[in-house]
């Protein structure tokens, strides 16, 4: 599940990312990019990231954590 | 809290868009390539309308409107005591739009005309100020809200270039004078964050940094975006997030004051600033997104009109046959939310017109 959700954060982004990947350190991970990432999580791999929490996500690793853990 | 008016109600409502459209699937493919489908379908903008620079403007999308509206309706000129013009695209700083709007829809010289400036929040806003000019002037009130926001955004910014479309529209407000439990009551709220007016503004062209030089010229930003200075800056990510953790809590807020559920709304009508922004702050209230029109598909974000829009797109038929009850949000820069709940109809709605005058 992990490598599959780092490969297609990858596809999205059109550059190879890792666990440390972040807003921060990723050029390409604008504003738009970003909605992309949450609202396709849903529709890709069931993950549903609340309104309120989308913003906190800034990193791969926030992602994995919150498909591991739903927080 | 929740400010409660009674005594007004509305009697017509029309918007109007330029005919020339956008198709975002061609315009957008130089700024984004391959990416364009995926960014198209996350923000839900596939088209948008336009107004030719210098040749259409917000008045007149407005005026036409209310002109449609008024011929539909039926309605006298002499008996309406105020004008009020929501836009922050009107023809010229001085005058404003409204008063103009007095000459050019024959309205009589007694008459209140000011225009009201504020974005996305603003048809909220405008219904609350021309409702209590109906039910205090006992008169009529023609309330118009149009913005022609495209024109002050960069094709060269991937934040904003896809977003924006043109719109006006018309509501015609009126003293309610029926005297009984069915009088119309229409609830609102405001909030206002001014210390995030930099998540989204125009830098030039203001009293504090003049038109210059310089004020045209593009410059290279973040990610290979270009603007100028009397282009929109937007802070993508910080407007999300205000409206994530601020505009749900203000619609449930008002639905709880009120004493309502979500049950007892007929739609939910959102500022389309974006199609996955909307259907989440839909899903935060528990709202079903049968009852959320969308009009961003066709006509993108126009600003404060897109909420009249919407309605006038999307319920036409609804609010001819029925009363409805609606609880609407615009929120934006400023930044600035508008929430407000009041039952509509039947009322006189020709939908949407383009502009052909």
């Amino acid at each position: 599940m992990e490598e599959k959700i780092i490969q297609w954060i990858s596809s999205i982004l059109r550059v190879s990312v890792t666990r440390d990947s972040s807003r921060g350190n990723t050029e390409q991970w604008d504003s738009l990019r970003h909605l992309q990432i949450v609202s396709g999580l849903e529709e890709e791999f069931g993950i549903d990231i609340p309104i309120d929490k989308v913003a906190e996500i800034v990193s791969v690793a926030d992602i994995l954590r919150y498909a591991e853990s739903g927080k | 809290m929740a400010t409660i008016v009674a005594g007004f109600r509305m009697e017509g409502i029309c918007a109007c868009v330029p005919k020339d459209e956008i198709d975002n699937r061609e315009f957008g493919k130089p700024l984004f390539g391959d990416d364009l489908e995926g960014i198209v379908q996350t923000i839900g903008v596939l088209k948008r309308r336009v107004c030719p620079e210098k040749k259409i403007t917000s008045l007149d999308l407005c005026v036409a409107a209310a002109k449609t509206l008024f011929e539909r309706a039926d309605v006298d000129p002499a008996s309406f005591g105020g004008i009020v013009f929501v836009t922050q695209t009107p023809d010229r700083l001085l005058p404003n739009n409204a008063t103009y709007t007095q000459h050019l829809m024959g309205f009589p010289n007694s008459i209140a005309a000011f225009d009201i400036n504020l974005a996305c929040s603003g048809y909220p806003y405008g219904l609350y100020v021309a409702g209590m000019m109906a039910k205090t002037m006992q008169k009529r009130v023609l309330l118009l809200d149009g913005d022609t926001h495209s024109h002050f955004v960069s094709p060269y910014d991937k934040t904003t270039a896809l977003l924006f479309g043109d719109a006006g529209s018309a509501t015609v407000l009126a003293p309610d004078t029926v005297d009984s439990s069915d009088r119309c009551e229409a609830s609102f709220l405001f909030h206002t964050h001014g210390e995030s007016r930099q998540a989204l503004h125009i830098p030039d062209g203001g009293y504090r940094t003049r038109v210059n030089p310089l004020s045209s010229e593009y410059q290279e930003y973040e990610n290979g975006n270009k603007r100028r200075p009397i282009d929109m800056v937007m802070d993508g990510m910080a407007v999300f997030d205000f409206v994530a953790k601020r505009v749900p809590k203000a619609l449930q807020q008002l639905l709880d004051e009120t004493g309502k559920t979500v049950q007892d709304v007929d739609w939910l009508v959102l500022h389309q600033a974006n199609l996955y922004m909307i259907k989440q702050v839909a899903k935060k209230i528990k709202m079903d997104l049968t009852k959320v029109p969308l009009s961003i598909q066709k006509y993108g974000n126009s600003s404060s009109t897109t909420v009249p829009l919407t309605i006038a797109s999307e319920l036409a038929s609804a609010l001819r046959e029925k009363t409805n009850m609606i609880l609407m949000s615009g929120f934006g820069a400023g930044l600035s939310i508008g929430t407000a709940l009041l039952s509509i109809g039947p009322c006189c709605c020709p939908g949407v017109v383009e502009y052909d005058f």
